[in-house]
């Protein structure tokens, strides 16, 4: 061990030494090389390197008196493209490399969990770069002294000054900021001015958090509705009509991972539970080559990997459901956790009342009651494991289990007995000339049942992996599986006796009745991603990939289960109406570039090429995408984009609300690919805070699906290709937006100006004339506005005012050739639903407790001032006083319209413990 | 303590379950600029004067429906492309009605033609009035179908196929089937050659020939078949909205008042139907009202007999023209059945029309028919189980 040192002690002492050595160095137009030699002969150093590298060095003049090697050696390389390096006695020589690659993963310095879209920023060269989806970034500078600012919204900035010579790694670890947490719509490093992409919005937890939403419940899908662009829909409901666009048309990534269904009782709540986000990125338009199989939009989705430091987690309880969350290490930064559960109560507290309400009745009447038993629950359940197997390479693991149970049970028992004289003879039902004593019994019990349910399982498995400095990859293996199930069930049990009292003959007997008719619809899917990020340069930064999946559509299953018992007849039945398979395969290849020509332009180019093969047939689909910005100044820019968008699934939705049987069909020999061309140009700009953007868009739709004339509420498979059309789409219109991101006031101001507009040329539907689209409402203006008084109060405000959906509304009324008065519908959205508007308020009240734990109260109103919002507009009655008589009564019908909202105001409040 | 657990469930429920719906509210439309359309109907046959109904169509919100009268209207007859005569208005047909809402009245013109029609016309007609657009109707008189054979066999089950309405079954506890049916083989053909043709079958029960009780209601059968793929093309529903709409497919047996069809299921024009009817003999019940009883306003009436007749079964096989198939395919309009009910929350059909510039349906038949005759029935079956 002494000797050890010793060593050490000496080569400190004798390299310090040697580099102190005072060299005097006097050429004057000269090779280098003689200086070189000049030099080896004072210091002892020989140099090394390769002769080609001196052969065209100009000639030097250098007068040095007693100076160091170091200073040597600097006047005579920095300048010049060769770099020396010393090693023990030897000064190499070599090709400087003109740039070095700077990469790693930036982390919060709490729990490790990975910041998606960190910025970068090397303060000397002016580069800069972004984090993807995993953390890592990969930044290329020249070697030499850089220094680094790492940056991410809600964390505190700092600058690392370092030297680099070679590809270097290194890992970031911010803290979160020690200021109020402000809640903000993206930060700096989503500055709209400068990324290319038009139409694409980010949000994160905080802002997905505190939008004010229905009964207190934040909701990703209603958050996205209050932006430009994004159609009201129908109240309440949480489907996406993004630029004239369909519900179906918009693609939902959980952790990159296709999500069908992503609703709660019928539209009113999405899939999504906020507590378990991470961030979120809306594209309306200009989608990167990357996505791929719907038309409208992409929702990207990304989950907490979970703290790879200490444990924390929430509970909160609310008016409709109930949350918790948890995560934390399994094995300190290796393994983390997270687990997040949402579930409704309601059940919960109506089941026990009914059960005491049925125990009642059967108490006061044994022989004659009813029994109900029935409700409503749904559940969201995410869990991620991530493992870091180094600095590398990491695992995560996700699961997804989300469902809506719905069930009605009725059971009624009736036991009776009757004594007596007929009048009527149970054989004839004519007067019984020679009526009988009797006794008659009867005993009956008759059970109904009616049970739905719905929901999606997934599970993923995705392997994170950095090949190197500028390469990174990650594989993923996929399984999902949608499922709904709704089944109807009757059984009866009778028996009976009649026993003649006179001769004491009895006949006796017995019925057992047993229906049930199933119907079930999913889909499975099973499949690979392989996608790469490769940082060639600061000024290329290329992604691209591969993806395949295997789709097991079953469109409908339906089947009828019969069993009956007459006395000793017996009847078993199972008959099977229609129980269809589509097994299909899509792949999928991309790829893209995001290209910096100087400090003005920057393109994003790509080609996304996709596949689809079902029933023997194959569809193949080329989707350019091109998207470009440039620079007027540091806060203004002009962009433009032209996407080609192709999808192969649509979802046969008969009605406006998302009911279980609402069927994911894929496209067949007989119904085409969907496909879209979209155009969009804009200006946008930054100014004292505020992002500024004012975006035009065309986008035109091929063979858009819409259910033909009479559709029935009960989607069905039978015959589905005769029952739908395809189409023509077509949407345009101008969104400007005025958001401001920082500050204790923060949100957002946008107003839409819009045209959609559908046509079936083939005459099925509206006979071929074009019509508007449900979704049309020519005006939206959206405001949101999010305030922090202090670290104890917020209070959060959303305003959204938009002209009427579209329906079609019986106007007139004929007479029929068989004398009927029937209703005369000529047109397909031939009303304008009165206008929306709805304000919106979220209180929040923040209790603040020891070691970072808080409890925060949030009171919340939906629709504050009651607005009469229109669901639906039918035909009905109104009574009037007739006035004709004295006192005007009876009063007289008249017909009339009646409008109907489904949500008026809607207090509501939780508790949410954060430890 | 279950007292305190009750009520305060109960007030919770309660007000989770009002927070929901809130209040409806009156709107008035602006139809100021309405103008209303004219409507034309009519079924023409071969070898028969032509017929057409003539009115105007109304406001939903409008009450007084006899403003549906069409006066000094002039309806053009073109046959084959050359106009023909100009047909006159021969009376005025008051329509009684009910509708979910309200009782109403209202009136149509009828024209008529002195010409009669033969199969293969191109039938073309042309209505116009003051103050209203003109309208126009084609249709081409099909070329009738025939009936080349009509095979019976009479069957029993142990319960109803179709429960009727005039009926009410409480069930067979007797252990033996008691339920008439009889399936029926009909081998029909046509002489079209490559084109769509539409047909639509109908069975009634010839209730004029029951000369005991000469103005008895007019009834059909209902058709069923479990076998027989071409009565698919007519039924559209699925499982699910069978089971909404009692139409009670719970037995696995769909039925029909009239079935229609195309001709593709078709080999070399022909082929042959099977499909089975049920409870095809007429029961006719007598009442006579009964003494009051003191505890009711209103008088009672009692069964006093029931007879069972067996007039003839008149099989009507009838080839129908596009419009008319589309028409008919809409089904009856039930304003109070639970189909409407439910329609509210889904996309509502355009009316189908094929009068141009207006409303209603002018489309052609052409008819051929069988007879099926039934022996009395045996005596025991005099009841009604």
């Amino acid at each position: 061990m002494r000797q050890a040192i010793l060593l050490l002690l000496l080569t400190t002492f004798f390299t310090a030494a040697v580099s102190q050595e005072k060299i005097t160095l006097n050429v004057e137009n000269k090779p280098v090389t003689e200086a070189l030699r000049e030099i080896e002969k004072q210091t002892g150093y020989t140099f090394s390197y390769s002769p080609s590298l001196l052969k065209d060095f100009p000639r030097i003049t250098l007068r040095i008196a007693d100076g160091p090697l170091e200073k040597v050696l600097q006047a005579l390389f920095d300048k010049t493209d060769i770099q020396y390096i010393m090693r023990g006695k030897y000064i190499i020589l070599k090709k400087r490399p003109k740039e070095v690659t700077v990469s790693g993963f930036i982390y919060d310095r709490e729990s490790h969990e990975s910041l998606i879209a960190a910025n970068i920023y090397d303060l000397t060269s002016g580069q800069g770069a972004v984090s993807n989806n995993f953390g890592f970034y990969s930044l290329s500078v020249k070697p030499g002294e850089i220094e680094l600012c790492p940056s991410y919204v809600g964390y505190t900035s700092e600058n690392h000054p370092l030297t680099v010579s070679q590809d270097t790694v290194i890992h970031f670890f911010l803290p979160p900021s020690a200021l109020l947490k402000e809640v903000v719509v993206d930060g700096e490093l989503k500055n709209p001015v400068l990324h290319a992409e038009t139409g694409k919005i980010s949000l994160n937890a905080a802002t997905l958090k505190a939008v004010p939403a229905l009964m207190g419940e934040s909701d990703v899908i209603k958050t996205l509705q209050q932006m430009p662009g994004v159609a009201v829909g129908t109240d309440g409901m949480a489907g996406l009509y993004v630029r004239g666009g369909n519900a179906d048309e918009n693609l939902y990534l959980v952790d990159g991972n296709p999500l069908y269904h992503v609703h709660h009782l019928l539209g009113l709540f999405s899939t999504f539970n906020p507590e378990a986000v991470k961030t979120m990125d809306f594209y309306k338009g200009s989608f990167p080559a990357r996505y791929g199989g719907r038309l409208s939009s992409v929702v990207d989705v990304r989950m907490n990997d979970g703290d790879m430091k200490k444990f924390s987690g929430t509970a909160s309880i609310g008016l409709i459901s109930s949350h918790l969350n948890l995560q934390g290490p399994l094995a300190k930064d290796k393994t983390s956790f997270s687990v997040s559960l949402r579930r409704t109560y309601l059940d919960l507290i109506a089941r026990p009342a009914m059960y005491f309400i049925n125990r009642r009745n059967k108490k006061k009447n044994p022989a004659d009651y009813d029994k109900v038993d029935f409700a409503y629950y749904f559940y969201d359940f995410n869990a991620k494991i991530s493992h870091k197997f180094s600095e590398k390479s990491r695992l995560y693991l996700s699961l997804y289990d989300g469902k809506d149970k719905l069930f009605f049970h009725s059971n009624s028992i009736r036991k009776y007995e009757i004594n007596g004289d007929p009048v009527y003879s149970y054989e004839t039902d004519y007067p019984d000339d020679n009526p009988i004593q009797y006794e008659y019994k009867r005993n009956a019990d008759e059970t109904s049942k009616i049970d739905i349910g719905w929901g999606t399982r997934m599970a993923s498995l995705n392997w994170a992996y950095a090949v190197n400095s500028k390469l990174f990859s990650n594989a993923t293996l996929v399984y999902s599986r949608y499922n709904s199930d709704i089944s109807v069930s009757y059984e009866n049990k009778e028996t009976s006796s009649l026993k003649n009292m006179e001769t004491q003959e009895e006949e006796s007997g017995s019925i057992y009745q047993f229906f049930k008719p199933v119907y079930r619809s999913g889909i499975e899917d099973m499949g690979y991603r392989l996608n790469f990020d490769y940082a060639y340069n600061n000024c290329h930064l290329i992604r691209f990939g591969t993806a395949f999946l295997h789709h097991n559509f079953r469109p409908e299953e339906s089947r009828f289960f019969r069993q009956d018992e007459d006395g000793e007849r017996k009847n078993n039945d199972t008959i099977t109406y229609a129980d269809d398979r589509v097994r299909v395969q899509e792949l999928s290849l991309y790829v893209e570039d995001e290209m910096d020509f100087g400090k003005r332009l920057k393109i994003n180019a790509g080609i996304h090429l996709s596949g689809f093969f079902v029933q023997g047939k194959s569809y193949l689909s080329a989707q350019p995408r091109l998207s470009a910005r440039y620079l007027l100044s540091e806060g203004l820019s002009l962009k433009a984009s032209y996407a080609r968008m192709s999808q192969y699934v649509h979802l046969l939705q008969s009605s406006y609300i998302s009911s279980p049987n609402d069927l994911w069909i894929p496209i067949t020999q007989n119904v085409k690919p969907l496909s879209s061309h979209q155009f969009s140009a804009g200006i946008f700009g930054r100014y004292r805070g505020f992002d500024l953007s004012a975006e035009t868009y065309y986008k035109r739709s091929a063979n858009q699906v819409e259910y033909k004339d009479g559709a029935g509420i009960l989607a069905s498979n039978t015959n589905w290709e005769e029952r739908i059309a395809q189409g023509i789409g077509t949407s345009y219109g101008l969104e400007l937006m005025a958001k401001r991101s920082f500050g204790k006031t923060s949100g957002w101001v946008g107003y839409t100006l819009s045209w959609a507009d559908r046509q079936f040329p083939n005459g099925e539907i509206n006979q071929g004339k074009v019509y508007p689209a449900k979704y049309d409402n020519r005006h939206k203006i959206n405001a949101v506005l999010l305030h922090q008084f202090n670290r104890k109060f917020d209070l959060n405000i959303s305003w959204v005012y938009a002209t009427g959906n579209w329906t079609t509304l019986p106007i007139e009324e004929y007479i029929d050739m068989d004398g009927n008065k029937r209703q005369y519908i000529h047109q397909r959205n031939n009303y304008k639903m009165p206008d929306y508007q709805r304000l919106d308020l979220s209180f929040n009240y923040y209790r603040h407790k020891k070691n970072g734990r808080r409890g925060i109260w949030n009171f919340s109103i939906y629709n504050v001032y009651a607005h009469h919002n229109s669901f639906m507009v039918l035909p009905s009655e109104e009574f009037a006083p007739d006035p004709n008589t004295v006192n005007g009564n009876p009063q007289q019908s008249y017909p009339t319209y009646h409008s109907y909202p489904l949500l008026p105001f809607i207090p509501s409040f939780s508790y949410t413990y954060q430890f | 303590m279950t007292k305190t657990i009750h009520t305060y469930l109960s007030i919770l429920l309660a007000g989770i379950l009002l927070s929901l719906p809130a209040c409806e509210k009156e709107i008035k439309l602006d139809t100021g600029n309405y103008t209303p359309r004219i409507v034309m109907n009519g079924i023409i046959s071969p070898d028969s004067l032509i017929e057409i109904s003539l009115s105007k169509s109304f406001l939903y919100t409008d009450t007084l429906l006899d403003r549906s009268l069409l006066e000094d209207a002039s309806l053009t007859l073109f046959i084959n492309g050359e106009k023909r005569e100009t047909m006159r208005m021969v009376r005025v047909d008051t329509v009684h009605g009910r509708d979910r809402l309200f009782g109403y009245t209202a009136l149509k013109s009828i024209y008529r033609s002195t010409l009669r029609p033969e199969t293969g016309d191109k039938i073309r007609i042309e209505a116009s009035a003051e103050k209203l657009y003109p309208v126009w109707a084609e249709t081409t008189i099909p070329t009738p179908p025939q009936i080349h054979r009509v095979d019976t066999a009479t069957f029993f089950t142990y319960n109803p196929i179709i429960n009727n309405d005039d009926h009410s079954y409480s069930g067979n506890t007797s252990g033996e089937p008691l339920f008439r049916n009889m399936r029926i083989k009909m081998t029909v053909s046509e002489s079209s050659t490559g084109t769509n043709r539409y047909f639509r079958l109908r069975l009634r029960l010839m209730s004029e020939k029951i000369e005991e009780y000469p103005d008895l209601p007019e009834r059909y059968l209902f058709i069923y078949t479990n076998d027989d793929p071409i009565f698919e093309e007519g039924y559209r529903n699925s499982l699910l909205e069978d089971l909404i709409s009692g139409n009670s497919s719970l037995e696995g047996i769909k039925h029909f008042n009239s079935a229609l069809f195309s001709n593709k299921l078709f080999r070399d024009n022909n082929y042959t139907l099977d499909f089975s009817i049920t409870d095809y003999y007429y029961f006719h019940t007598t009442y006579e009202e009964k003494e009051n009883d003191p505890g009711w306003v209103y008088p009672i009436y009692v069964p006093v007999k029931t007879e069972v007749f067996n007039p003839p079964i008149e099989v009507m096989f009838t080839a129908i023209s596009p419009e008319l198939y589309s028409y008919f395919r809409e089904g009856d309009y039930d304003p109070s059945s639970d189909e409407e009910a439910f329609k509210i929350i889904s996309e509502p059909e355009i009316t189908f029309s094929n009068v141009h510039n207006g409303i209603g349906v002018v489309g052609s038949v052409s008819t051929a028919k069988a007879y099926i005759n039934l022996p009395p029935p045996p005596e025991e079956e005099n009841s009604i189980p």
